[in-house]
């Protein structure tokens, strides 16, 4: 019959793509998250290399952008997120998380594009005459009188990135979706435990000498924690599906969540991390690494695909 | 923003329904929909239609509605549709304002501002939006649009033979619904109740007169705004920036402070 949860209610069916977005999306905001927390309030211990998380941060923006238009029916219209033609406005609706989303991306793309400059400085690369006053401005927000504020407003930019989207599932009427509102909370615990991770391989493998050795075993201490909280919390969020929990443990789906994400994601690579000497200390930090960002990926196929898959 | 210069809307009477489908043919016809693939069997009784989506805006629900004893059996019917809300999930969520309100107070999908986002596909509490495979933008009932503006009622409710939907000035609409209600009530029919007064979603242009309880039908009792768990989803935003933030911050300075440890007691050892 017409059960109106069951067989009335619709599924977006949003494209596989969103997996990809998702996950691109976490990893820049996450290294950004933890970079700029690290460098405001980290103290005034070694911090070297560090500054490089706003490499991966800027070299996944535009992908992200990109992937988010591909997941449209009507691509060729992005603009309109922005720009609304028929009124001649700028497009903004409050009540909306999509069109909120598009805004917090534009202004985390500009404090992204700062962290950058401030980079390229300090490593001395792509150093331009013309651009002298921006890599100056870069330097002086990160590190002149105002630099906590400004690295404290990236953080909320990149933490309110990296959530948006789960915000935005949360808004809706897909009742797995709507069944707790602790998805924003997965993706941020997701994003800081896959975006240093992809940090920490990028140390590994620019790391000279042991230059960078400290501040990747600070990063991979961080990992270690956040691998703790990721897999209480998602714990939590099954528990808190209640009726709607077999969305994401029935058959492949909690194959994927327990075996994937919980058992292959993130407890393999915490006893690794723990047991360093086991596979060689360098070997370890990649390989753990790269489970997680596994994990990370199959979480998010489990948490959007599941529910959609559902209806 | 659009100025309101009426309030059109439909009654439909499910106690008059007698399941035809001519209001999906017209429906189909008027707005250039494309046919359904071959009649398919749904489970549900004669409905072969199964929903409401991008090529399918009007949809008869057939429910037989039969005791749990077997003992009694009744057919009840509801032509479905978008309920034009006065408050709309869809529009609300749209990231474009592609859904706007027309003229004569009708949710109305501006298929030239649309993305095909998907977003207001589960921003319906009911279920009635979905993409169109011809036009790749979000598809619903438009109240036949084109038709109220040229003073026309809209092509299902010309073509039902029993006058089940009613179209017209919702005002009027709702009093002509209240007198059908006492009528049925005092009937026999006890149940029998309007779905769709200002206590569904601020009121639905389209309302319906039920025979039964609203879940009978598929229709949620107390249907929502998608914003329901918003603030919550916000909430927890801002707890797991700060739990993280926390973790990361403890982990970084734990990890210093044993770093410090090891380092004193290896030069205290030498």
């Amino acid at each position: 019959m017409y059960n109106y949860e069951l067989t009335q209610l619709k599924s977006p069916d949003f494209p596989f793509i969103i997996i990809f977005d998702l996950f691109i999306g976490g990893i820049a905001a996450g290294a950004f998250l933890v970079a700029v927390l690290l460098l405001a309030f980290g103290g005034k211990i070694n911090k070297a290399g560090l500054h490089r998380a706003y490499y991966i941060t800027m070299a996944l923006l535009p992908v992200y952008g990109l992937l988010l238009i591909l997941k449209l029916e009507q691509k060729e219209r992005f603009v309109n997120v922005m720009w609304q033609a028929r009124e001649g406005s700028l497009m903004i609706n409050f009540q909306s998380p999509m069109s909120l989303g598009a805004w917090v991306l534009n202004v985390f793309i500009v404090f992204a594009a700062v962290g950058f400059l401030y980079a390229l400085r300090k490593d001395g690369m792509l150093q331009f005459a013309w651009a002298e006053k921006l890599y100056k401005s870069a330097v002086w927000l990160h590190e002149g009188p105002a630099a906590k504020v400004f690295l404290s407003l990236g953080a909320v930019f990149a933490g309110w990135f990296a959530m948006y989207l789960g915000v935005l599932v949360t808004t809706s009427h897909l009742p797995a979706w709507t069944a707790t509102p602790f998805i924003p909370t997965l993706w941020a615990f997701s994003a800081v435990v896959t975006g240093v991770s992809v940090v920490i391989l990028l140390l590994v493998f620019t790391n000279r000498g042991s230059k960078l050795d400290d501040s990747i075993h600070r990063l991979d201490n961080i990992v270690k924690s956040v691998i703790v909280a990721n897999i209480a919390m998602i714990i939590v969020f099954v528990l808190a599906l209640g009726q709607w929990s077999e969305t994401v443990t029935r058959g492949m789906y909690g194959a994927l969540l327990w075996g994937g994400v919980v058992g292959a994601g993130l407890i393999v690579p915490l006893l690794l991390k723990m047991k360093p000497k086991l596979l060689g200390q360098k070997f370890t930090l990649i390989f753990s690494s790269v489970l997680v960002l596994v994990g990370g990926f199959i979480l998010r196929y489990v948490v959007m695909m599941g529910p959609m898959s559902y209806w | 923003m659009t100025q309101i210069e009426s309030k059109k809307g439909m009654f439909i009477d499910t106690t008059l329904c007698h399941g035809c489908k001519a209001c999906e043919v017209a429906c189909k016809s008027w707005n250039e929909l494309p046919a359904n693939s071959a009649p398919s069997l749904t489970g549900n009784s004669y409905d072969n239609t199964g929903k409401l989506d991008g090529e399918n805006w009007r949809h008869v629900k057939f429910i037989e509605d039969i005791s749990d004893d077997r003992k009694d059996s009744r057919w009840l019917f509801l032509s479905d549709s978008c309920k034009h809300c006065q408050l709309a999930g869809c529009m609300s969520v749209c990231p474009t304002n592609a859904i706007i309100r027309t003229e004569f107070d009708t949710v109305y999908i501006d298929h030239d501002t649309c993305i095909g986002c998907k977003y207001c596909i589960t921003g319906c509490p009911f279920g009635v939006i979905e993409i169109g495979h011809l036009s790749g933008t979000a598809e619903k009932c438009t109240l036949c649009y084109d038709r109220l503006q040229a003073g026309q009622q809209p092509a299902c409710a010309q073509a039902c033979p029993t006058d089940s939907i009613e179209f017209g000035e919702v005002e009027d609409l709702v009093t002509m619904a209240k007198k059908r209600e006492q009528y049925l009530q005092s009937a026999g029919y006890g149940k029998a109740q309007i779905y769709g007064d200002k206590n569904i979603l601020g009121g639905l242009n389209v309302f319906y007169m039920l025979e039964d309880k609203p879940e009978k039908y598929g229709l949620p009792s107390d249907p929502q705004m998608p914003q329901k768990t918003m603030v919550g989803g916000y909430w927890s935003s801002v707890f797991s920036l700060f739990a993280v933030g926390l973790v990361s911050l403890l982990s970084f300075r734990s990890y210093r402070e044993r770093k410090f440890k090891e380092e004193e007691e290896t030069t205290t050892g030498a």
